[in-house]
C-alpha cells in the first residue's frame, strides 16, 4: 500500500461511520485523495459507496467520524464545502419544462456566478460535455447518456476543485463510457480531485490513480491497482494441453506436489502454483522431459476481476 | 477558475452588444442582465418553467374566460340597472370569488406541492448543495409563487377595474380587498411551504396535503364571508379601522416570521444554529402580544383581556416548549464557534443558545415577563394611564366588567408560570433520559408532553369519579395537576377556582421550584460547553472572502459610470 503522506489532501475521510438502525452502512472508513488525483471507490451493491459519497456531498451526516473537503468539515461547514464540491449522484433530476441551457444557467446562478462569468461557465460546460447541440431541448427528453453528461455538466458548472461521481458509468454504452473516461481524465488534468465509484473494478482500473475496495461498509484494500494486485496475488495458474495421455499428466502433476488444484478441463489440464515465471519454465521443461507431448502451455496471472472477487470473497452473502 | 479562464472568448458568438456597441439598447440589455443577477435563481427558473407549463397557461385562460363570462352574464342579469343601483357590489363579489379561489387555494397549495415534490424526487437535494441556503430557497419559492399571483391578478385586473364604473363601490375598498387577499395568499403560501418542509422527504406526504387542502378551503370560505361583510359596511370610516389594521399587521409579521423560521429550521442541517433566530422571533411575538393586549386593556378595560393574555401565552409557550425542551443538549462545534466570548456574555445570552436547558430558561423568562406585564396592567398606575389617555371615555365598560384586582391576576400568573415550569421541566427530564437511547424526533416530543399533560388531567378525574362522594363536585383541590382545567377556571371563569386558591398558589410554586432545581445540573452541563476555536482553514477562507468583497464594491451598474 502506498502510504504517501499528503499534507494537503482535497478529500479526507476520518473514521467515517454511518449506521442505519442495525445496518452499519459505512464502518470506520479512512482514506484521502490528493489534488489532481482520480480515486476509484469500488464495491458491490450495498457496500456503502453511495452512503459515503452522500456524506461527503453534505446530504447526510455520519454517525461518527468526519470528512473534509478542501480542508472544511462536511459536518460543521457544509456551506463552505458545497461551493467547492461538484456532486454527481446516481439519479437524474426530473424537473419539467426546462431547457438544457436554462438548467445549467439555473445551477450556475445558484452557485453564485454572475453575468459574463456565468455565461462563460455555461458555455464552457456545454462544450465540454458535448451538449452544444442540445441547448434547446427540455431535460426530460434527453437520452440516458445525454442526461449523464448533463449531470456532469451541472456538477462542474461552478468549477469546483473536488468532484464526486456516484457510478457515472452505470448503464452507459461502451462509446459513452470511453467519452466519460476521457472527460474524467481531462478534469483531473485540470487539477481537480475526483472520487468516482463503481461496482466493476475493470471499469475504473485504467483511469484511477488509486482505488479503494469497500464491502459491507469496511475498506478492504487501498492502493494503486498494481499494488492491490501484487499484494493479493499469491498464486499463478497454468493451463497445459498435451496431444495424448491427459489423464497421465494429471497423475504425474499431482505426484510432484508443488502444483495444487490440478484439474482436468476437457483436453486441458489446469493447475495453481505458488512460484513465479521461473518455476513455470522449470515445470515446462520437466513435463517435456517426462515424455508428454505438449502443444500448449499458458500461464496467466489472476485478472483484476479475480482479485476483486477474492478480496471481497466470503463477505458477499 | 483554471479551466474557465482559458481563451474561450475567441469562439464566443457575436452578441448583440458587440453588434450595437454603446447604444442605449445595449446598455439597457446589460442593465437587465445585472438586474437578473440580483434576482433569486429559483425565481428566474420558475418564471421560465411556468411560461412553458401548460397547466399554468390553462389556469390563466380559465380565469380570463370566467371573468369575461361573468361580465357579460352579470350585465345581462342586472340589465341597464347595473349602472344605477348598488349592483356593483354583487358584480364585484363574483369577480372576487373568481380571484380568491386561485389566490387562496390554488397558489398556496402549489407552493406546498412544488416544494414537497422537489423534496421527494430529490431535485431539492441538488439545489440544497448549491450556494443557496434554506433562506434563499424559501425566498425563491415565495417569489416564484408571487410571480404567479401577479399573473393571475393581471388576468382579472380589467374586470376589477370595470367594477369601478359601477355604483355602490369605491376604488379604495376594491384596492383594500385586493391587497388583503394578496397578503393572505402570501401568508398561506408560507403555510404551504411550512407543511412541505415538515413533511418527511422520503414518503409521499399525503396527510400533510389533505390537511393543508382542508385548511385552505376553510380559510377561503371564512375569507369570502368576511370580505362580503367588509364590502357592505364602510369600515374604512370607522375611527378604529386603522388601529385594527395596525395590530393585524403586527400579528401578520410575527406569524409570518415564525412560520418562515420554522420552515427554515427544518431545511437546515442540524449542526448549524437552528434555534437562536426562531427564539428571537418568538420573544418578539410575545412582546407584541403584550403590547397588543395592553392597548386593548387601555381601550376596553375588560378583565377578559388580561385573562386572555395569560391563557393564550401559557398555551402558546407550552406548545413551543414541547419542541424546545427536546433539543439536543450537545452543541455542535459549529454552534460553539459562535458562542459569546466572555463568561458574563455566556450567562446573559445563554437563553438564546440552542439546547433544551437554555430553551427551558428562555420559555420561563418569557412567561415571567408576560406575567409581570399582566399584573402591571391591573395596577392603579395603569388605570391612571387609562384615564389619562382618554381611552376610557370611548367605551366605558360597566363596573362589573372592570379590571381584575391585582391580587387575583397575580395568582393566575403564579399558577400559569408554575405549570409551565413543572410540565416542561418534567418533560425535559424524560426526553433527556430517552435521548440516551435514540434521537428524539419532533413527533416524540409532542407525544411525551401531551401524555404528561393528559396524565395530569386524567388521574384526578378518575380518582374523583371513582368516589361517589366527590363524583358530582366540580373543581376540587385534587385537580391541582390538571393544568388545563385549573387555567380554565382562572381565565375563562374569571375567578380563582372555588376552595382551591390558597392550595394552588402555595403548592404549585413549590413543586415548580423543585422541578426547576432538578433541571439545574442539565443547565450547568449545557453552560459548561466551551466556545470552540474557529478552524484555521475557516479563518483563512473568511479573510479571503472579505478581501474579495472589498474589491467588488466598485460600481458595477452601467448607469453608475
Ligand atoms: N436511507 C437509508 N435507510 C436505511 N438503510 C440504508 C439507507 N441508505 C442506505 N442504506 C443501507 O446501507 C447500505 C449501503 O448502501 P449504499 O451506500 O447505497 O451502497 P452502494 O452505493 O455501495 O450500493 C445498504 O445495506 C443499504 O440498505
Ligand atoms: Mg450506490
Amino acid at each position: 500500500m502506498s502510504e504517501v503522506i499528503d499534507t494537503n489532501p482535497q478529500i479526507e475521510l476520518i473514521h467515517l461511520q454511518r449506521r442505519f438502525g442495525p445496518v452499519m452502512a459505512v464502518d470506520d472508513v479512512c482514506f484521502s485523495v490528493s489534488r489532481g488525483n482520480v480515486f476509484g471507490f469500488i464495491g458491490p451493491n450495498g457496500a456503502g459507496k453511495t452512503t459515503s459519497m452522500r456524506i461527503l456531498a453534505t446530504l447526510d451526516l455520519p454517525t461518527s467520524g468526519d470528512a473534509f473537503v478542501d480542508g472544511f468539515s462536511v459536518t460543521q461547514d457544509p456551506d463552505r464545502v458545497r461551493t467547492r464540491l461538484g456532486f454527481m449522484p446516481d439519479y437524474f433530476d426530473t424537473q419539467p419544462n426546462i431547457l438544457v441551457e436554462e438548467y445549467l444557467d439555473f445551477f450556475a446562478r445558484s452557485y453564485g456566478l454572475m453575468g459574463a462569468e456565468r455565461q462563460r461557465a455555461v458555455r464552457y460546460v456545454m462544450s465540454f460535455t458535448k451538449l452544444d447541440g442540445l441547448r434547446e431541448k427540455t431535460i426530460d427528453s434527453l437520452s440516458k447518456g445525454m442526461k449523464q453528461r448533463l449531470c456532469l455538466g451541472r456538477a462542474m458548472v461552478h468549477d469546483p476543485p473536488v468532484m464526486i461521481m456516484d457510478e457515472p458509468a452505470a448503464g452507459l454504452d461502451p462509446r459513452a463510457r470511453i467519452q466519460l473516461r476521457e472527460m474524467i481524465g481531462q478534469l483531473a488534468a485540470d487539477g481537480k480531485s475526483i472520487l468516482v465509484s463503481s461496482h466493476i473494478l475493470t471499469e475504473l482500473a485504467e483511469m484511477c490513480d488509486t482505488v479503494a475496495i469497500i464491502e459491507q461498509g469496511k475498506l478492504l484494500a487501498v492502493g494503486t491497482v498494481e499494488e492491490i494486485h501484487r499484494a493479493r496475488q499469491t498464486q499463478r495458474s497454468v493451463r497445459v494441453r498435451v496431444l495424448e495421455n491427459t489423464e497421465g499428466l494429471c497423475n504425474w502433476l499431482e505426484a510432484r506436489g508443488d502444483a495444487h488444484n490440478v484439474q482436468r478441463d476437457g483436453p486441458h489440464v489446469t493447475l495453481l502454483h505458488d512460484g513465479d515465471q521461473e518455476t513455470e519454465a522449470d515445470l515446462l521443461r520437466d513435463v517435456v522431459t517426462a515424455g508428454f507431448r505438449v502443444v500448449a502451455f499458458g500461464s496467466h496471472a489472476e485478472s483484476l476481476e479475480d482479485v476483486f472477487m477474492r478480496v471481497t470473497e466470503g463477505l458477499v452473502q | 477558475m483554471s479551466s474557465l479562464d482559458e481563451p474561450l472568448a475567441a469562439g464566443e458568438p457575436a452578441e448583440l452588444a458587440d453588434v450595437l456597441p454603446g447604444t442605449k439598447w445595449a446598455r439597457f440589455e446589460e442593465w437587465l442582465g445585472h438586474l437578473s443577477d440580483r434576482l433569486n435563481p429559483i425565481l428566474v427558473k420558475e418564471a421560465r418553467q411556468s411560461l412553458r407549463s401548460r397547466q399554468f397557461a390553462m389556469t390563466f385562460f380559465l380565469m380570463l374566460i370566467a371573468g369575461w363570462v361573468w361580465s357579460i352574464l352579470g350585465l345581462a342579469l342586472l340589465g341597464p340597472g347595473a349602472y344605477y343601483s348598488a349592483a356593483g357590489q354583487s358584480m364585484f363579489f363574483v369577480y372576487y370569488m373568481i380571484l380568491a379561489a386561485p389566490l387562496l387555494i390554488v397558489i398556496p397549495y402549489s407552493a406546498y406541492h412544488s416544494l414537497a415534490i422537489e423534496r421527494q424526487d430529490r431535485t431539492y437535494e441538488l439545489v440544497s448543495i448549491t450556494a443557496l441556503d434554506a433562506t434563499g430557497i424559501l425566498l425563491g419559492k415565495l417569489s416564484g409563487i408571487g410571480l404567479q399571483r401577479m399573473v393571475y391578478l393581471s388576468a382579472l385586473f380589467p374586470c376589477l377595474a370595470f367594477t369601478y364604473l359601477l355604483r355602490g363601490l369605491n376604488l379604495f375598498t376594491v384596492l383594500l380587498v385586493v391587497v388583503y387577499t394578496c397578503l393572505l395568499s402570501l401568508f398561506l403560501s408560507q403555510v404551504g411551504l411550512f407543511f412541505a418542509a415538515v413533511a418527511p422527504p422520503q414518503r409521499k406526504p399525503i396527510v400533510q396535503g389533505v390537511v393543508l387542502a382542508a385548511l385552505l378551503c376553510f380559510v377561503f370560505f371564512v375569507d369570502i364571508s368576511m370580505m362580503s361583510a367588509f364590502m357592505r359596511f364602510d369600515a374604512v370610516d370607522d375611527p378604529e379601522f386603522w388601529e385594527v389594521n395596525l395590530s393585524f399587521a403586527v400579528l401578520y409579521l410575527n406569524a409570518f416570521a415564525i412560520l418562515f423560521l420554522c420552515a427554515r429550521t427544518q431545511l437546515t442541517t442540524v449542526n448549524q444554529n437552528r434555534s437562536t433566530a426562531l427564539r428571537i422571533a418568538l420573544a418578539v411575538a410575545q412582546l407584541s402580544a403584550v403590547g397588543w393586549f395592553a392597548a386593548a386593556v387601555l381601550r376596553w378595560g375588560d378583565r377578559h383581556v388580561i385573562y386572555g393574555l395569560i391563557f393564550l401565552s401559557t398555551a402558546a409557550w407550552f406548545l413551543v416548549g414541547m419542541f424546545i425542551v427536546g433539543e439536543s443538549p450537545a452543541l455542535s462545534p459549529r454552534v460553539r464557534r459562535d458562542l459569546p466570548k466572555s463568561i458574563p456574555g455566556r450567562i446573559m445570552l445563554s437563553w438564546l443558545a440552542p439546547g433544551p436547558a437554555s430553551g427551558y430558561l428562555f420559555v420561563l423568562g418569557n412567561m415571567i415577563m408576560m406575567a409581570v406585564m399582566a399584573v402591571v396592567m391591573t395596577t392603579p398606575i395603569f388605570e391612571e394611564l387609562r384615564n389619562f389617555s382618554g381611552a376610557s371615555s370611548i367605551s366605558n365598560p360597566p363596573p362589573s366588567r372592570r379590571i381584575v384586582p391585582s391580587g387575583e391576576a397575580l395568582e393566575a400568573c403564579i399558577v400559569a408560570v408554575s405549570y409551565i415550569a413543572i410540565y416542561l421541566g418534567v418533560g425535559k427530564l424524560i426526553l433527556g433520559a430517552m435521548r440516551r437511547y435514540d434521537e428524539i424526533k419532533p413527533a416524540m416530543r409532542i407525544a411525551v408532553l401531551m401524555l404528561l399533560l393528559g396524565v395530569g388531567a386524567g388521574a384526578p378525574w378518575i380518582i374523583q369519579l371513582s368516589n361517589p362522594a366527590t363524583r358530582n363536585l366540580g373543581y376540587t383541590p385534587l385537580q391541582i395537576t390538571n393544568a388545563v382545567w385549573t387555567m380554565w377556571e382562572y381565565c375563562a371563569e374569571g375567578s380563582r377556582p372555588p376552595g382551591a386558591g390558597p392550595v394552588l398558589v402555595t403548592m404549585l410554586p413549590i413543586i415548580a421550584l423543585c422541578v426547576w432545581a432538578l433541571n439545574l445540573p442539565g443547565l450547568a452541563r449545557e453552560l459548561r460547553q466551551a466556545r470552540a476555536p474557529t478552524p484555521p482553514r475557516v479563518m483563512e477562507d473568511e479573510a479571503e472572502l472579505a478581501a474579495r468583497a472589498a474589491v467588488s464594491t466598485e460600481p458595477s451598474s452601467p448607469w453608475d459610470d
